[in-house]
């Protein structure tokens, strides 16, 4: 399962493809919107872990601009409440998770689930 | 030898012109007739008489006139007897007799002698005569300068007694006119009248009506000793104008009975007018006089009338004045350049002392903040704020500056109370400051949540990998700690900047102390500190966050108060209804001056940049939302003690 992680933060994406690389996803990823677009229409992934604000383009500009596509998109933001999920599942969204994460491997845990049942 | 010729006329009486002819000597011929004139005459002459007979008549007759006689005879006669000649003789007019008949050869010789004779006698006379006449003129001369000297002597008594009489007169005008000046009101000034006047027994005591400015028309009279002012009902400024008819009228209804004949003196001085009135019952001559000493005091009194006015009209505007001033809410003072207060309105003085600060602000030295230093040194309007106890004065301190005198040496203070103002500025700013500090703390979070999620997530992995008996493991839990503090201080900087209202919770204060010494322990590494905590139920219901921060604000303040060194005590207590925290330190303590303005908004005693002056201000306010109180204990002189009070938990047991 090809996974894309779209953050600018460095270490976010350090600690997440490590992790996500543990469970047997195929992961890849960008440090801003612009890039992720690119990297996103290049590999197609099947999820992709969204950030919202970021330099270049936002997560939700990233989804309109990619739209129509086949991931599961899951959003992430320390400005929580930011966006209402409702209006984006349209877009493919199927979660948010707020930053900073409680528990890491919890995250991932509920990422995986939503997976399954999106 | 005089010549007889010159002066004695000679004649004859009984001579022939014979026996004339042969005389040398000038001799008129008399008729018996002519004689009589000739004996009468006043001047001296000889008369050659010749026969005794016609001596005898002459004699005879001369006898008869009563007054001097001036002529002598020569009786010539043939023969005479002793008689003849004693009779002759005793007449004293006879000079000679010549015993002769026809020849008279001597006669010229005898004629000669007694014309000698007699003009010696009337030399003699004529200088007796001169003498007397001299004298007479001597006397009258003497009389004249008795009678100048007598009438001399009596103008100059009467002179005397006029210039003593006028010094006696000017002496009383003076000692009256020193009187005068030292009479401070009307009733004074009756007075003085009526001690003045009383030598004449024919007045009554003196009466005053005036008018001053627009007031009422007053009568200031005596009753018996006691002097009565009182207004009189009327409008009638007539009196001031008019005869004493009309003033005896107005005089007699007000003082309820007949009036005597008066006397007046008058005042005019811009719109007030007066009347003095004496009431008399001289003689035309005695009033005269009277009017005359009335007169001379009739200036003096103009200008005690006028003085008089002139205070009374002062004190008015003086009354006024000072009512207008204590009408006004702000305190007004004037002070001089020592603080001490000179005057001051009703709402100023609120406790005892001289000057302005014990006065207004019970204090022993003056208030921080107090222009007046400044007003005193640029000689010009200054203002400041001070601050007491909960209250906020702006205060205005300005030079009076009299003209002609380069430095004034008294000043105007205003205080105007801003505390609402000031207080709702305060609040004004400090939303201002939060929507602010909202602002940034969400960018500031959301900037740090970033990279803290990072940290978080990367350590949660790698303590997963490490295993527990490598020193790594212990590193990444610390790692892992700040982390999570990292995370809690974001939490509350958005809770506190946001504001929200969130609901408060039951927690014990213990609780609360223990988990905010881990965020100050970087601060409390440089002090000796002590905590000691009540082991009682503490309960109280809070927002812990809040409390925490303002715990931490507490013992930041302490430490930096400190400075390098020194302890910090934090104990708690509880009683029945209240909890009570106290953080203290070992500093410099809050000044005096400084313990009521601490709380205040945005006041601070930190270098700039090290606060905002919103920490205690802000403290207070949330431990006043959970129903508590924070203060500084004043009782502590060394070092300085804060107090958190929050009311107990009402589901805490009450035993302890």
């Amino acid at each position: 399962m090809r996974l894309l992680i779209v953050d600018d933060e460095p270490l976010v994406r350090r600690s997440l493809e490590r992790i996500f690389a543990k469970e047997g996803f195929e992961v890849q990823s960008a440090e801003d919107g612009i890039a992720g677009l690119k990297m996103w229409q290049e590999i197609g992934p099947d999820v992709v872990l969204l950030d919202v604000l970021m330099p270049g383009l936002t997560g939700p500009q990233v989804l309109q601009k990619i739209y129509p596509h086949k991931a599961k998109v899951i959003l992430m933001s320390a400005y929580s409440g930011e966006y209402e999920l409702e209006s984006l599942r349209h877009l493919g969204v199927i979660d948010f998770i707020s930053k900073p994460f409680g528990d890491v491997f919890e995250v991932v845990k509920r990422i995986k689930e939503r997976i399954r049942n999106p | 030898m005089v010549s007889p010729s010159l002066s004695i006329p000679v004649y004859s009486l009984g001579l022939s012109q014979q026996a004339l002819d042969q005389l040398k000597s000038n001799v008129h011929m008399l008729t018996e007739q002519e004689v009589d004139s000739f004996l009468r005459s006043t001047n001296h002459l000889l008369i050659i008489v010749h026969g005794k007979e016609l001596a005898n008549k002459i004699l005879l007759k001369s006898k008869s006139l009563k007054q001097e006689k001036y002529f002598r005879l020569i009786i010539i006669d043939q023969k005479f007897s002793i008689e003849d000649i004693t009779s002759y003789s005793n007449s004293g007019l006879v000079f000679k007799i010549v015993c002769a008949r026809n020849k008279f050869t001597e006669l010229d010789l005898f004629i000669h002698q007694a014309m000698e004779k007699l003009l010696e006698i009337q030399e003699g006379e004529d200088i007796i005569t001169k003498v007397r006449v001299q004298n007479k003129v001597l006397s009258e001369i003497n009389e004249n300068l008795e009678d100048l000297v007598r009438q001399r002597t009596e103008n100059l008594e009467t002179k005397k007694l006029e210039v003593e009489s006028k010094i006696r007169r000017i002496k009383d005008l003076i000692k009256f006119i020193k009187s005068l000046s030292q009479v401070n009101n009307f009733d004074d000034l009756i007075l003085l009248l009526r001690q003045e006047f009383i030598k004449f027994h024919k007045i009554r005591s003196p009466l005053l009506i005036y008018v001053l400015g627009g007031s009422e028309m007053r009568c200031i009279s005596f009753q018996g000793p006691q002097i009565i002012d009182q207004v009189i009902a009327s409008h009638d400024t007539d009196i001031f104008t008019s005869d004493s008819g009309h003033v005896r009228e107005i005089l007699a209804n007000a003082l309820e009975r007949p009036i005597g004949p008066l006397t007046d003196l008058k005042f005019t001085f811009a719109n007030n007018r007066g009347i003095l009135l004496f009431e008399h019952s001289f003689s035309e001559e005695e009033l005269n006089l009277f009017k005359q000493i009335l007169e001379e005091r009739a200036e003096p009194l103009r200008v005690a009338f006028e003085r008089l006015a002139l205070k009374w009209h002062a004190h008015l505007i003086s009354r006024q004045w000072s009512s207008t001033f204590d009408l006004l809410k702000d305190p007004i003072l004037i002070v001089d350049r020592n603080y001490r207060v000179v005057r001051s309105n009703k709402n100023f003085s609120r406790h005892q002392g001289e000057q302005c600060f014990s006065l207004f602000a019970g204090r022993s030295t003056p208030c921080v903040g107090c222009p007046l230093p400044r007003a005193v040194e640029n000689q010009a309007g200054e203002k400041g704020k001070i601050n007491i106890l909960e209250k906020t004065f702006e205060v205005e301190a300005f030079p009076i500056v009299v003209d002609g005198i380069d430095e004034s040496s008294n000043l105007i203070v205003h205080y105007k109370d801003i505390t609402h103002s000031v207080n709702l500025q305060g609040q004004l700013v400090q939303s201002e400051k939060m929507a602010a500090i909202g602002m940034l703390a969400g960018n500031i979070a959301h900037e740090l949540n970033n990279p803290l999620t990072g940290i978080k997530s990367l350590t949660q992995i790698l303590l997963s990998e490490v295993p527990a008996s490598s020193p790594a493991h212990s590193d990444l839990l610390e790692v892992q700690g700040a982390a999570d503090r990292c995370e809690q201080i974001i939490k509350n900087l958005l809770e506190f900047s946001t504001n929200e209202n969130k609901d408060l919770v039951e927690i014990a204060l213990r609780d609360v102390v223990h988990k905010t010494i881990p965020l100050v322990k970087t601060a409390l590494h440089y002090f000796n500190t002590k905590i000691l905590l009540t082991d009682v139920d503490d309960s109280i219901k809070v927002d812990p966050q809040l409390l925490q921060q303002v715990i931490f604000n507490l013992i930041n303040n302490a430490c930096q108060a400190m400075g390098g060194s020194g302890s910090i005590m934090i104990e708690s207590e509880a009683s029945d209804k209240s909890v009570i925290l106290r953080i203290r330190d070992t500093g410099p303590g809050v000044p005096m001056d400084l313990q009521d303005e601490i709380f205040a908004p945005f006041f601070t005693t930190k270098e700039e940049g090290q606060g905002t002056g919103l920490g205690l201000s802000v403290s207070r306010s949330i431990i006043e939302k959970f129903g508590g109180k924070l203060y500084l204990n004043k009782e502590i002189h060394e070092g300085s003690e804060f107090v958190i009070e929050l009311p107990r938990s009402k589901n805490a047991p009450t035993d302890r």
